[in-house]
C-alpha cells in the first residue's frame, strides 16, 4: 500500500493573548495509505478536530507540510486551492443539525460542490439523486429542506455532500457522536459499504473506542495535541502500550456485565491540564502512574515499538 | 398472567404503575409514556434504557413533577413512596420529596447549574430549604459535601462560580448538591452522556462508592450499554413509551426475550477480540408517536414480526420471577424457528 496522505510536523498554535498560545496540536506526523482507515481518539480538547481539519487547509498551519500524493499542501489555502483539492479531499462534520444551511434544500446542499464540476444542471440532477439513493434517502427528497429530516438522515445528507466530489480521502469529524445507537450502527454500515464500493480513505476521529476499534485499520491516540501511540486498531485496542492509552481503554466500559464486575476500576487521577503554554516534558507526566524523572524534563518522541503483536510507534520513554 | 411486582424479594421504595404522560402540541396530542410500571429496590442500580425519543426522561420528570402542565398532562398512573402517591402529593412528612428524599442529576451540568451563584451556595440553599441549617452551618457542610465528591481543595472551590470549573467537576458538584439531603433515591438521567470516557469513568466510581455508603437506590437513564453493564442491577428496555423488557442485568444481557433488546446489542461493537462481527444496525425509525401503533410498537422494524403483532398489543411473558417481555413470539403457538437468539425461558 502505498502512502496517500503524509502529515509531517504538523502544528497550530492559536495566539489567545499576550504571550498566551494554545498548542492545539503539536509536531504530530501521521501517515495515511491507500484504501485505509485511521481512527484518531482522544478526549475532547486533545486536537483531532483540528488536526483533521489542518489535513484540509481548513485552519492554517503554524508549521509543519503535508503531501498529498507527494504534492505538497499550501500552507494557507486560497480559494483557489480550495476548488482544486475539493475532488480530492472532503470532510463529514459532526453536527448534522448546525452543518447544513436551513436554507438551502438537500439537493442544493448536495449539489453546490458539482458547480466545481460541472455546469450541466441535467447531469448535475442525475448525479444528485442517485448519490441520494446510495446514502439510503428517497431520490425526490431533494427539494426538501433539512429541518424536514432526522439526525441519522442529515448525516447521510452530510455524507452524500462529501462524497458526491468522489474525493480519494475524507476526513470524518466525530460522524456519529450525535446520534442513536442504533442510527450509529446504520451509518458506520454505510461508510463500510462505500469505502469497499469506491477504495475510499478516510481518517475517522471519534471518542467512542469500541467503535473506532470496529471501524479503523489503524488507531491514534492523541493527547493535548501530541500522538501518544499508532498502531494496528485490535493491537492498540488489547495491548495499549502507553500508559495513557491503557487508561482509556480501560475506561471505556463494555457491554458484558461478567466482564464489567471482575474488571480493575482503572479512572485516570486528576483533570487535563490547561494547553496554554505547555513547556518540555511529556503531557501526561502529571496524570501518569509509571510517570519517571525524564518525562518531567524531555518529551518523548513518538518511535517504533516491536512486540509480538507486531510494530506500533508509541511515545513514551518507558520503551525507548 | 402472574403478578411481577407481586413475588419481589426485597420492599420496593419506589413503585410506578401504568403511568401515561401526553404532550399537547401543534401537531396533535403525543403519547409519550404509554403505561409503564417498574420498582425501584432499595440499595439498587435500575437501569432505564432506550433510544432518544423513547420517553425515558419524561418518566422520571413526570414522578418528580418536573414536566411543564400544560403542555404536559399525566393522564393516569401512580407512584408509590412510603406509602404515598408522590404524583397526587409531593410532600411526606411535611418535606417535599424532591431535593429531599429523592435527588436528581442531569445531563448537561454546565447548564442545570446558576450560573450567578457561587457552587458552595448552591449547594448549601438544599440544606437550608430541608433542613434549616444556618448559612454558616449549610456552607461548612457543602464544603465537606464536596470533599466526599473528591473535588480538591473544596473550600476554595466552593466559593467558585460554575464557569471556573471544567464539565466532570460540575457533574461531582451537581452530585454533590444531589446527595446533600442523604436522598433514599437518586434519579441520574444520562449523567455521563456529554463527558469524556475517562472522566465518566471516575464519576461512574464515584456513584458506585456513595451507593455502597449510603445504601441509596440509583435510577439511571442512559443508553450506553456499557454503561449499564457497569452499574445496573435491574434494566428496563423502554422502546416508544413502553418497557418492552424487564428483568436483571445478567437477564437482559445474557437472556435478551425481546427482538429490540437484541437489536440494541447488535447495534453495538463489542470489544471481544475473538468477534470482530458486522455491526447488524436496526433498519428504520420508531414510530410516530402522534398515531401510536396499535399493536406492538416495534413491529415495523422488528426483522421476526408476524402478522399478529400488527394488530395486537403485546402480552407481557413472563420468563422468571423478576424477568418480563412484552413480545408476542414468547406464546406457546408462536414457531420456535423464528428468532434463534431469542431467549425464551427455561426449558423443563
Amino acid at each position: 500500500m502505498s502512502v496517500l496522505l503524509e502529515a509531517r510536523h504538523v502544528t497550530k498554535h492559536f495566539v489567545i493573548g499576550r504571550k498566551q498560545v494554545v498548542h492545539a496540536v503539536d509536531d504530530v506526523s501521521l501517515d495515511v495509505h491507500e484504501r485505509e482507515i485511521v481512527g484518531l481518539v482522544g478526549e475532547s480538547g486533545s486536537g483531532k478536530s483540528t488536526f483533521g481539519k489542518l489535513l484540509l487547509g481548513l485552519h492554517d498551519k503554524t508549521y509543519g507540510e503535508v503531501f498529498f500524493k507527494g504534492e505538497k499542501l499550501p500552507r494557507r489555502y486560497k480559494s483557489s486551492d480550495f476548488q482544486r483539492y475539493a475532488n480530492h479531499m472532503q470532510m463529514i462534520f459532526q453536527d448534522p443539525y448546525s452543518s447544513l444551511d436551513p436554507r438551502m434544500t438537500v439537493g442544493e446542499i448536495i449539489g453546490e460542490g458539482l458547480r466545481n464540476d460541472t455546469s450541466d444542471p441535467v447531469v448535475a440532477r442525475e448525479r444528485i439523486s442517485d448519490w441520494l439513493s446510495r446514502v439510503g434517502l428517497d431520490p425526490d427528497h431533494g427539494s426538501r429542506y433539512p429541518h424536514e429530516f432526522s439526525g441519522g438522515q442529515r448525516q447521510r445528507v452530510g455524507i452524500a455532500r462529501a462524497l458526491i466530489m468522489e474525493p480519494e480521502f475524507v476526513v470524518c469529524d466525530e460522524p456519529i457522536s450525535a446520534l442513536d445507537v442504533s442510527v450509529q450502527a446504520q451509518v458506520v454500515r454505510l461508510l463500510g459499504e462505500l469505502k469497499s464500493s469506491f477504495g475510499l480513505t478516510m481518517l475517522f476521529i471519534a471518542h467512542d473506542l469500541s467503535m473506532v476499534r470496529y471501524v479503523s485499520d489503524r488507531m491514534a491516540v492523541m493527547y493535548q495535541g501530541s500522538l501518544m501511540e499508532v498502531g494496528p486498531a485490535d493491537n492498540v485496542f488489547f495491548n495499549p502500550k502507553h500508559p495513557y492509552t491503557a487508561v482509556l481503554i480501560g475506561s471505556n466500559p463494555s457491554p458484558d456485565p461478567k466482564l464489567e464486575r471482575q474488571r480493575q476500576t482503572m479512572s485516570i487521577k486528576g483533570e487535563i491540564a490547561s494547553p496554554i503554554n505547555i513547556g518540555a516534558g511529556c503531557r501526561y507526566a502529571d496524570r501518569c502512574s509509571e510517570v519517571m524523572d525524564v518525562c518531567r524534563s524531555m518529551t518523548p518522541p513518538l518511535l517504533p515499538v516491536t512486540d509480538a503483536a507486531g510494530e506500533r510507534m508509541v511515545a513514551c520513554h518507558l520503551y525507548h | 398472567m402472574t403478578q411481577t411486582q407481586a413475588v419481589e424479594d426485597d420492599p420496593a421504595i419506589l413503585t410506578v404503575n401504568n403511568l401515561h404522560v401526553e404532550f399537547d402540541t401543534y401537531g396533535g396530542i403525543v403519547k409519550a409514556v404509554r403505561g409503564v410500571s417498574f420498582n425501584v429496590r432499595p440499595g439498587k442500580t435500575l437501569a432505564i434504557v432506550g433510544e432518544s425519543g423513547c420517553g425515558k426522561s419524561v418518566t422520571v420528570q413526570s414522578i418528580m413533577g418536573l414536566i411543564p402542565m400544560p403542555p404536559g398532562r399525566i393522564t393516569s398512573g401512580s407512584a408509590f413512596m412510603e406509602g404515598v402517591d408522590i404524583i397526587k402529593q409531593r410532600i411526606i412528612n411535611g418535606r417535599d420529596i424532591r431535593g429531599d428524599r429523592v435527588g436528581m442529576i442531569f445531563q448537561d451540568p454546565m447548564s442545570s447549574l446558576n450560573p450567578t451563584m457561587r457552587v458552595g451556595d448552591q449547594i448549601s440553599e438544599t440544606l437550608h430549604v430541608h433542613r434549616g441549617y444556618t448559612r454558616k452551618q449549610a456552607f461548612a457542610r457543602a464544603v465537606d459535601l464536596l470533599a466526599e465528591t473528591h473535588i480538591p481543595e473544596p473550600a476554595t472551590r466552593a466559593r467558585q462560580y460554575p464557569f471556573e470549573f471544567s464539565g466532570g467537576m460540575l457533574q461531582r458538584a451537581m452530585i454533590a448538591m444531589a446527595i446533600a439531603c442523604e436522598p433514599s433515591i437518586l434519579i441520574a438521567d444520562e449523567p455521563t452522556t456529554a463527558i469524556d470516557v475517562t472522566t465518566q469513568a471516575q464519576i461512574l466510581d464515584l456513584l458506585l462508592e456513595l451507593q455502597h455508603k449510603t445504601k441509596m437506590a440509583i435510577v439511571l437513564i442512559t443508553h450506553n450499554l456499557g454503561v449499564v453493564a457497569r452499574m445496573a442491577d435491574d434494566v428496563a428496555v423502554m422502546y416508544a413509551g413502553e418497557i418492552v423488557e424487564r428483568g436483571s442485568t445478567d437477564d437482559i444481557f445474557y437472556r435478551a426475550s425481546h427482538p429490540y433488546t437484541l437489536g440494541l446489542q447488535g447495534a453495538m461493537p463489542c470489544n471481544d477480540p475473538e468477534r470482530k462481527q458486522g455491526l447488524q444496525p436496526i433498519e428504520g425509525t420508531p414510530p410516530d408517536m402522534f398515531a401510536a401503533p396499535i399493536g406492538c410498537a416495534y413491529y415495523a422494524r422488528c426483522p421476526y414480526a408476524m402478522r399478529l403483532c400488527a394488530e395486537n398489543y403485546p402480552q407481557k411473558f413472563p420468563l422468571n420471577p423478576r424477568h418480563y417481555a412484552n413480545c408476542w413470539l414468547h406464546h406457546d403457538s408462536a414457531p420456535l424457528e423464528t428468532a434463534p437468539k431469542l431467549f425464551r425461558g427455561e426449558t423443563p
